[in-house]
């Protein structure tokens, strides 16, 4: 019987939400098992229950204080869904433009302020500099331009919604407010500077990838399926039909987003909340997949901007068939995204309709059910509600994006752990790979209390007998 | 003393309980120091977050206004916060700490305000929107213990209307 010990790395820091990773050992200190586990338990499908669903675009953005606006969205469609009307084209316009402020917003969070120090200080740099604060000290002008970057995003949403989180717009059948000519105006001001800013961003990062060409190769090497939305073959963050693109680059499938049942099941695993979403005619887990920005890059055809579209066209050289996998190229995609949410917020607010007065669509119907899927910034969001006659919500189902990509962190954090473990003693510079791992896929585990989330970094190990050998934590 | 601008900023999550205590403390904070004349800034978040050091340009002094796990003797703490050039609180985000934002302010921004932190234990971060009996008299508490720093801080004779509350 081979003797296993078992490593704990808990909580994972600069991610939205804590997860904890357990690694076990064989006796000869090689890496047997890893797993990613995610032990918080929201319950939001089952308290919604017996709700009206019109109150669902209120209640489901508390499930992030990240990206609420995504879950507003996704729940606002599912709910003309049930009243069975289409908003009007000034209503999605300015649903697009407060989701492309979303984007733009995590996005910037997600590359800047989290995973930036990381790649300017290297994996192993001291991790009290390896910080937005130590970016601040050495980096000023790029910590500056993150902070800006994100504050525009922000400042979109509190401009629609009233709020830079949990914002109230989107309403069953429309929007509850329009965008004044004066507000639009001073949004296209301070664009150029933003996209600007992003094209620098993307040229550090793409000098960054040509520059570790070897640890990107050995990051958590994996090739994987990749999923998104797609609007004729573009790539689409607000409303298309889901496309599945196999890892060899072949389209598997491509469905409407109110289908998505008959294509996408959820496998269960006892040591963690998340489940692990797949692919049906292929099962679990040849069935896995992954989403968020490198998923969505890769499964679209083309971007519809032109200069997101220009710089997919470099990205795409750094893979075979189209498809690159290297994990580290996350931040690629994240950055060419958010280029193109950028030039998207540019389209919508020249067009004249954006500033229009015909916000909300009213119905007296009720149908018993309502699918609305959007791309969140950290990947595909599927909200499905079914409801009685008088509305009241009878089944609430969530797959949330971070869900879709399960699969791929568990791989991940294993291929690091079997790269760079080699017994108990694991230096620091191997867990904030671990730790990176998952942030390339910016999950949102779960928005935590403030004061309750500040916990350290735990790495416990045991011995084969379940026995404590160590406990250390990172501060 | 001239008139200050003064930066008061409240954060946590009013949906869990106690962690909502930063936004209380937030407003009575403010309140006091307008009595004195001096321009305040509010900022509420549910985390700190690096863009609020943007709020800190001009600013001569900046008030925390938190939740805290530590039960104080008091009920609750007010304490001095230096920058930090480096430090654990900028590691993560749900812990992005008054003395990062300052650090940012001296590296970004050039000029760090004087920094406080006025915190109050919390007794429960449950699933709910109002604060705890324990908690609300621990609000209760700091409010009048920052009113009285205030008063000391800022001279009494600056004082407008003559009283206070």
């Amino acid at each position: 019987m081979t003797t296993v010990r078992k490593l704990e790395v808990n909580p994972i820091t600069r991610i939205e939400g804590h997860g904890k990773i357990t690694v076990h050992l064989a006796e000869d200190g090689s890496v047997s098992d890893t797993r990613f586990h995610v032990t918080q338990f929201r319950g939001f499908e089952a308290f919604s229950r017996g709700r009206d669903f019109r109150e669902m675009p209120e209640i489901t953005p508390r499930i992030c204080g990240i990206c609420p606006v995504s879950h507003h969205l996704a729940s606002a469609k599912a709910c003309d869904a049930i009243l069975g009307v289409e908003v009007t084209p000034t209503a999605h316009k300015l649903r697009e433009l407060l989701h492309m402020g979303q984007v733009v917003q995590s996005h910037a969070l997600s590359f800047f302020h989290l995973s930036s120090p990381d790649l300017l200080f290297g994996f192993d740099a001291d991790p009290a500099t390896r910080n937005i604060a130590g970016l601040a000290a050495d980096f000023p002008e790029l910590a500056t331009k993150g902070i800006l970057l994100r504050k525009f995003g922000q400042d979109i949403i509190k401009t629609l919604g009233g709020k830079k989180i949990h914002p109230w717009h989107s309403i069953p059948g429309g929007v509850n407010r329009g965008l004044r000519a004066d507000e639009r105006d001073a949004i296209l001001k301070a664009l150029p500077s933003k996209k600007s800013d992003t094209r620098d961003a993307i040229e550090f990062v793409k000098g960054y990838l040509e520059e570790h060409k070897e640890e990107v190769l050995k990051f958590a090497p994996m090739e994987t399926a990749c999923m998104g939305l797609v609007n004729e073959g573009y790539l689409e963050l607000y409303d298309g039909d889901i496309r599945l693109r196999g890892a060899k680059g072949r389209i598997i499938d491509e469905f409407a987003d109110r289908d998505y049942l008959d294509h996408i099941g959820e496998h269960v695993e006892p040591w963690s909340y998340l489940k692990f979403p797949f692919y049906r005619p292929l099962g679990f887990p040849h069935g896995s997949y992954r989403v968020g920005p490198l998923g969505r890059v890769n499964a679209c055809d083309d971007i519809s901007t032109p200069e997101a579209s220009a710089e997919l066209k470099v990205f795409r050289q750094a893979g075979d068939e189209g498809m690159v996998h290297h994990l580290l190229y996350y931040h690629y995609a994240r950055l060419i995204e958010t280029l193109y949410g950028l030039e998207r917020i540019g389209e919508l607010l020249e067009d004249p309709e954006i500033t229009g007065s015909d916000l909300r669509v009213t119905s007296s119907e009720i149908y018993p059910e309502g699918i609305g899927v959007i791309e969140a910034p950290r990947g595909t969001l599927i909200h499905h509600y079914q409801v009685d006659e008088q509305g009241a919500l009878t089944k609430v189902n969530l797959i949330v994006a971070t869900g879709h990509n399960n699969y791929a962190m568990n791989r991940g954090v294993h291929a690091i752990a079997k790269e760079y473990i080699k017994g108990p003693d694991v230096p620091e510079g191997v867990m904030n790979r671990m730790e990176h791992v998952i942030r390339c896929y910016d999950p949102c585990l779960s928005c935590s209390t403030h004061a309750v989330g500040k916990m350290p970094l735990k790495l416990t190990i045991y011995d084969a007998g379940g026995t404590k050998l160590a406990t250390r934590f990172k501060e | 003393m001239p008139p200050m601008r003064v930066l008061v900023l409240g954060y946590g999550n009013p949906s869990r309980q106690d962690d909502g205590a930063g936004h209380v403390l937030a407003r009575l904070v403010t309140h006091t120091v307008r009595k004195y004349g001096d321009e305040v800034i509010l900022w509420r978040g549910h985390q700190l977050v690096p863009e609020a050091v943007l709020e800190t340009e001009g600013v001569d002094v900046a008030i925390f206004c938190d939740a805290s796990l530590v039960i104080h003797e008091d009920g609750y703490a007010l304490e001095r916060i230096d920058p930090f050039s480096s430090g654990g609180d900028g590691l993560n985000m749900h812990t992005f700490g008054p003395g990062s934002v300052l650090a940012l302010a001296e590296k970004i921004m050039g000029k760090v305000p004087e920094g406080w932190l006025l915190s109050v234990s919390g007794a429960s971060f449950d699933f709910r929107d109002r604060l705890t009996p324990r908690c609300k008299e621990r609000v209760r508490l700091a409010q009048k213990g920052f009113r009285e720093f205030w008063r000391e801080y800022r001279h009494p004779e600056r004082l407008q209307g003559g009283k206070e509350e």
